[in-house]
């Protein structure tokens, strides 16, 4: 069974404009963010 | 926290003094506007130049421990194509202090939740041409997801790793220009990527712009020349980054380089001794340190080896003024779906970036989408947008068919996809670099297209779920072809030399014809091109001279 999660925003990626972009959603409205990271460790 | 933002080395511009130095907020944007080869959309330059020093003080005062003077005032160094020192810089390391000032930030919001390690795989949109969700991997468990949502913000960043030799992080793969493309939004100005001038020869390592500009760098030829006298000779090594990366080629060509043992490139030197011990530490502490480890070689004492690598991509998902995502040439958006950062081009690159406007613009656009796409969340939408059903959920079955039956659980596949990597990178490297030419663009092409025929029958050695990065690499070099063939095709259609896109078969720039950014949809046959007009408010283009 495949897992679905719901947020309000979905926000793709965890660099600047990302992490910038949920501190301001975050700041101005009690939207249920998700934040996509992605790290990558190895080569 | 491992993006490529923590990466940045040199900062952010912004107008901060005008009174003191004589900066403003016209004088950012026309060099802006000229370093892009007249390319950038004028009103979205005017939009990053009025909003960028507000971004630096709000960071600031979030903790962002800005490098300061004896009086404590906030320092700002002279950067590449900009008149006025305006790069704002926190040592040679504003991009980590950035994001762990953010990252610390963020987490006192209860309504954010972190996804770690989680990969999209494809954006789900519905037939009405709206943003519904996303399917993605969880890497450490393998489970495949759905994740629905009213909003959404693309920021994923670049596709440096198209190339071989670039500064790069190993995760940019852009994945985010063929998640869009592939849902069938467009793509712009893909055609441009932009070539740093210092990379560290052999490895590829960024040496900031702030090395060789702000803090006052040479770039030494074979004969120990400063051979930017002949290319910029009033900007010298404060040049934009395109001309001074055509120098370096340049005089490699001319047989005025320097050729690497182990790899074979051609390099020129960039001497620091003349700044002394104190200064290096206290400004370019980070490149110091790089330097030794990498190559054992102190810049205090040594010039260090530098060649243009791939650094940044100037194209990226067609976005209105506001970072809202495109559909189609001008009129029509997808409501719910913005696109922030080097994932977006708002276009104020244009051709050409200017070092430590991309910090700023990731800061300006970040904070803008952000706003919009959390208040249209909470306002507009109803919750049936987030009903698993009906079309929604046959695509997010056709995605984990593709995913798993297509390639994880293949049962025969003779394609090593690390050697399609590497011939990607080398025809990359070789044929689409700093200067292009017709013949070498369709060698490219051919063979880009040869790699995209054998990528249905690569090889997954690894079957398990666990952190399967086997499959992870697969996925990303499917992505990443496709990219490869957009920038190729945009190269070989712009038949003139504008920024970092030089053909050494049309040298000149031509604004009747290619005044005009390039807009790729996607078919299934491959990219159809359209054009849409340069927005110019102020600044009529002219002979762009350094």
């Amino acid at each position: 069974m495949t897992e679905v999660l719901k947020y309000d925003l979905v926000i793709i990626g965890s660099g600047l404009a990302g992490l910038r972009a949920a501190f301001e959603a975050a700041r101005v409205s009690q939207a249920k963010s998700g934040l996509l990271f992605y790290q990558r460790f190895t080569q | 926290m491992r993006s490529h933002s923590v990466s940045a080395e040199g900062g952010a511009s912004a107008v901060l003094y005008p009174k003191e130095t004589g900066d403003s907020l016209d004088l950012h944007a026309y060099d802006t506007v000229k370093g892009s080869d007249f390319l950038a959309d004028q009103d979205a330059v005017e939009l990053l130049v009025r909003e960028a020093p507000k971004e630096i003080i709000f960071m600031d005062h979030l903790g962002v421990p800005w490098s300061r003077d004896e009086k404590g005032r906030i320092l700002q160094r002279p950067f590449g194509g900009m008149s006025i020192p305006r790069t704002t810089f926190a040592q040679d390391k504003s991009g980590f202090f950035l994001m762990s000032t953010l990252y610390d930030n963020v987490l006192r919001f209860d309504n954010v939740e972190m996804l770690h390690e989680h990969f999209v795989t494809s954006l789900l949109m519905d037939h009405g041409g709206v943003f519904r969700g996303v399917t993605a991997i969880d890497l450490r468990t393998g489970e495949f997801k759905v994740i629905l949502a009213k909003a959404g913000i693309i920021a994923t960043g670049g596709n440096g790793r198209v190339y071989k030799f670039t500064t790069m992080a190993w995760s940019s793969t852009g994945d985010g220009y063929s998640l869009a493309y592939r849902a069938g939004i467009p793509l712009k100005d893909m055609e441009f990527p932009q070539f740093h001038p210092t990379a560290l020869v052999p490895n590829g390592i960024l040496i900031t712009e702030g090395a060789r500009g702000g803090e006052g760098g040479y770039l030494i030829n074979k004969e120990g020349e400063r051979f930017m006298k002949r290319y910029a000779p009033s900007k010298m090594e404060l040049a934009p980054r395109d001309i001074v990366s055509r120098a370096i080629i340049t005089e490699c060509m001319e047989g005025r380089g320097f050729i690497d043992e182990e790899s074979g490139l051609c390099y020129v030197l960039l001497d620091l001794r003349h700044l002394g011990e104190e200064r290096i530490n206290k400004r370019l502490p980070m490149i110091r340190e790089i330097a030794i480890k990498t190559l054992g070689i102190d810049p205090v004492d040594e010039p260090i080896p530098v060649r243009p690598a791939m650094h940044y991509m100037m194209g990226g998902i067609h976005v209105d003024l506001y970072g809202q995502v495109m559909l189609d040439e001008d009129k029509t958006r997808v409501p719910n779906l913005w696109a922030a950062g080097e994932a977006a081009n708002v276009s104020v690159h244009g051709a050409n970036r200017l070092g430590s406007n991309s910090l700023s613009e990731c800061l300006v656009w970040g904070r803008l989408t952000g706003e919009a796409a959390a208040k249209y969340a909470m306002s507009a939408p109803p919750d049936s947008m987030l009903e698993y059903t009906g079309d929604i959920a046959t695509k997010v079955a056709n995605e984990e068919s593709r995913i798993f039956d297509k390639l994880l659980h293949k049962e025969v596949g003779a394609e090593n996809p690390y050697s399609i990597r590497e011939e990607m990178n080398r025809t990359m490297d070789t044929y689409v670099y700093v200067f292009r030419d017709k013949s070498g663009l369709e060698e490219a092409y051919s063979t880009i297209k040869r790699l995209r025929e054998r990528f249905p029958n690569v090889r997954i050695e690894d079957k398990g779920r666990y952190y399967n990065t086997n499959l992870r690499d697969v996925l990303e070099l499917d992505f990443l072809l496709e990219q490869a063939e957009l920038i190729i095709v945009g190269a070989l259609t712009r038949t003139e030399s504008r920024g970092a896109h030089y053909r050494l078969d049309y040298p000149k720039r031509d604004d009747v014809n290619w005044l005009k950014h390039t807009l790729y949809f996607y078919t299934t046959d491959g990219p159809r091109l359209s054009y849409v007009p340069v927005r110019i408010t102020r600044w009529k283009p002219e002979e762009r001279k350094y």
